[in-house]
């Protein structure tokens, strides 16, 4: 068994019914932030259910600190899971539920309650302990999924899109508990299909599509690896034919588009071509409104990944 | 490390769990959303079904009484008592969800399936305990001690043989309360009318067994009727009323057990489906999607 908090897949493979969650997965995952990027559908919580013990791997093996996880309580008493999906008593106060939860660890009941109280205070509902869950906001609920997670003190997180619903302030402070976890020597892994939410929290990524690995890293090297795709680029202008002509000898440009909403061009050198728009602006009378580039989307990191 | 996952006590969590699924049954609302049509049906047919005028057979009260527990407690009463307090104790969870917290917990599948059981029997007991109750007084028969006595028996039977039942079914398929609901009204009617061995089927044949081991000696002392009507041997065509059907009905039934063998069939008729529903649950897949 291990010492270090870790997770590890071997091979794994989940199907539902015909349709493959995950494809011969091998990763692992050990002390520190790692991301688990990936569109809805690439089999970031089938992964995350397999770590937890829900789902039995159709194909290999998952170990979580050198144990499989199905069916085996005990690994649990390393593992904080927070959860996805919203689920809650309507009635019980934030407070009681995650008294009631740390209990099951085997603490006294005051001690769970003493627990469940720091943890609801960490995750920032210091202030409606006592109210019900049913009644919190969207941001509030990820908070409380936060606190249940965290107050038997694990070493392993798994946080399945813990950021959605979170407003700025919330997503700093939730931040800063993932921080703290990682410098306390915590495993933490966090699923989100938003690239920066995960490039802000994790210094280690790993994407996911249609149940493969596509890519693992830091957040650079995946980007290092991107640099060689072309990149679309929106210029709107008022006069996108005129502006298309000007762009078409620009090193690495390789399609220029006229489309409603401006000129959209593709090419392999966006620093080359943002200085010649930067220049044309400065020495001819051609307007640009805007330079959108449109590929920062993780959409587009997928299609670039799977090319 | 190792010390960080020793092996789990036998149960462990079971308190936790039991504690928090009787909250979750024992709700003011829940509790009188069930327990007050029942209390109130019960009343209305304790006084007006018993000493009432049957065209069928004599009037009697005590048998009244006698038929009014064997057909309608039993029956339906506390069998839907039953499927309404227990059914859904952990069906709910998983529905709602919330039973996403619960896997990543230190805590067995098997442990949490019987807890939460647990969680719900108690007060099926005691629910079809008061609603009995209410129907021996609204009954104004002088009952002895012996009866009172036997009915948490009888609830507490009821609760955990055919809760068992349909805990397992409802927890383990989807449409597990139509099952019970169907299984209710139309199998157990079914088992009851059907001549011959086939009544053992039953599981209320078993819980009827313990309720008329207990309490037919009473009936009998004080009635007559319930004699003939408990007599196989009985010459029904040398009794002057113009329809016995009643008495057919219940002499074409098959002698119960003993009350200690009706009541270990019936715990082993728990055990057997609570085992059965453990093993499905520890080995399933939880999804749980939105």
């Amino acid at each position: 068994m291990s010492d270090v908090p870790s997770i590890e897949l071997q091979a794994v493979s989940r199907w539902y019914g015909e349709v493959l969650g995950l494809n011969e997965v091998s990763v692992q995952f050990g002390p520190g932030v790692t991301g688990l990027l990936g569109p809805n559908g690439a089999g970031k919580s089938t992964m995350l259910k397999i770590i937890c013990g829900m789902l039995k791997p159709d194909l290999g093996t998952a170990l979580v600190c050198g144990r499989k996880p199905f069916n085996r309580p005990r690994v649990m008493r390393r593992v904080g899971l927070c959860p996805e999906q919203d689920a809650f008593y309507p009635k019980a106060s934030a407070w009681r539920v995650v008294a009631y939860l740390t209990q099951l660890h085997g603490f006294t009941k005051a001690e769970a309650r003493t627990r469940a109280r720091q943890a609801l205070e960490r995750a920032g509902l210091g202030e409606v302990l006592d109210r019900s869950v049913a009644g919190f906001s969207k941001g509030m609920r990820q908070r409380f999924k936060l606190a249940q997670a965290l107050a038997h003190d694990p070493d392993v997180y798994v946080l399945d899109e813990p950021l959605n619903g979170l407003d700025p302030s919330g997503r700093a402070q939730y931040g800063a508990v993932i921080e703290e976890l990682a410098d306390e020597g915590c495993c933490v892994l966090v699923s989100s299909h938003i690239l920066h939410e995960v490039d802000a929290l994790a210094r280690r990524i790993v994407v996911l599509h249609a149940g493969r690995v596509l890519a693992e890293g830091s957040a650079r090297e995946i980007r290092e690896d991107l640099a060689h795709f072309p990149l679309q680029v929106r210029v709107t202008t008022p006069e996108p034919a005129r502006l298309a002509s000007a762009l078409a000898d620009v090193d690495g440009v390789t399609q220029l588009d006229l489309t409603p909403s401006g000129l959209v061009v593709l090419t392999s050198e966006a620093a080359l071509l943002l200085d010649r728009v930067a220049a044309l602006t400065a020495e001819t009378d051609i307007a640009v409104d805007a330079v959108v580039p449109l590929d920062e989307d993780l959409e587009s990191v997928f299609r670039y990944l799977t090319q | 490390m190792s010390e960080r996952m020793p092996p789990l006590r036998p149960l462990a969590g079971f308190g936790t769990l039991f504690r928090w699924g009787l909250r979750l049954t024992c709700r003011w609302p829940r509790l009188l959303a069930i327990g007050l049509p029942a209390i109130i049906l019960c009343a209305l047919l304790g006084e007006g079904y018993v000493g009432g005028k049957h065209w069928d057979r004599p009037n009697d009260e005590w048998l009244d009484l006698w038929i009014l527990f064997d057909e309608g407690m039993l029956g339906y009463i506390l069998p839907l008592i039953a499927l309404l307090t227990i059914a859904s104790g952990l069906r709910v969870e998983i529905g709602r969800k919330t039973f996403v917290y619960h896997l990543v917990r230190p805590v067995s599948r098997t442990t949490m399936f019987l807890a939460r059981f647990a969680s719900g029997v108690l007060p099926a007991t005691v629910l079809s305990t008061v609603v009995l109750g209410v129907t021996c007084i609204a009954s104004g028969l002088d009952l002895p001690a012996s009866v009172w006595l036997s009915l948490p028996v009888t609830s507490f039977v009821t609760a955990v043989a055919v809760g068992a039942f349909y805990y397992v079914v409802t927890t383990l398929f989807r449409g597990g309360m139509i099952i019970a609901l169907v299984y209710t009204f139309v199998f157990e009617s079914l088992f009851a009318g059907t001549r011959g061995a086939m009544q053992k089927l039953s599981i209320m044949f078993h819980v009827r067994g313990v309720h008329h081991g207990l309490t037919d000696e009473v009936f009998k002392e004080n009635s007559d009727n319930v004699v003939r009507a408990l007599d196989p041997e009985i010459d029904l065509g040398s009794i002057d009323w113009t329809n016995v059907s009643a008495f057919q009905k219940l002499q074409e039934r098959v002698a119960y057990d003993d009350p200690m063998s009706a009541f270990l069939i019936c715990v082993c008729i728990a055990a057997g489906l609570l085992v059965y529903g453990a093993w499905r649950i520890s080995q399933r897949d939880f999804p749980l999607k939105d």
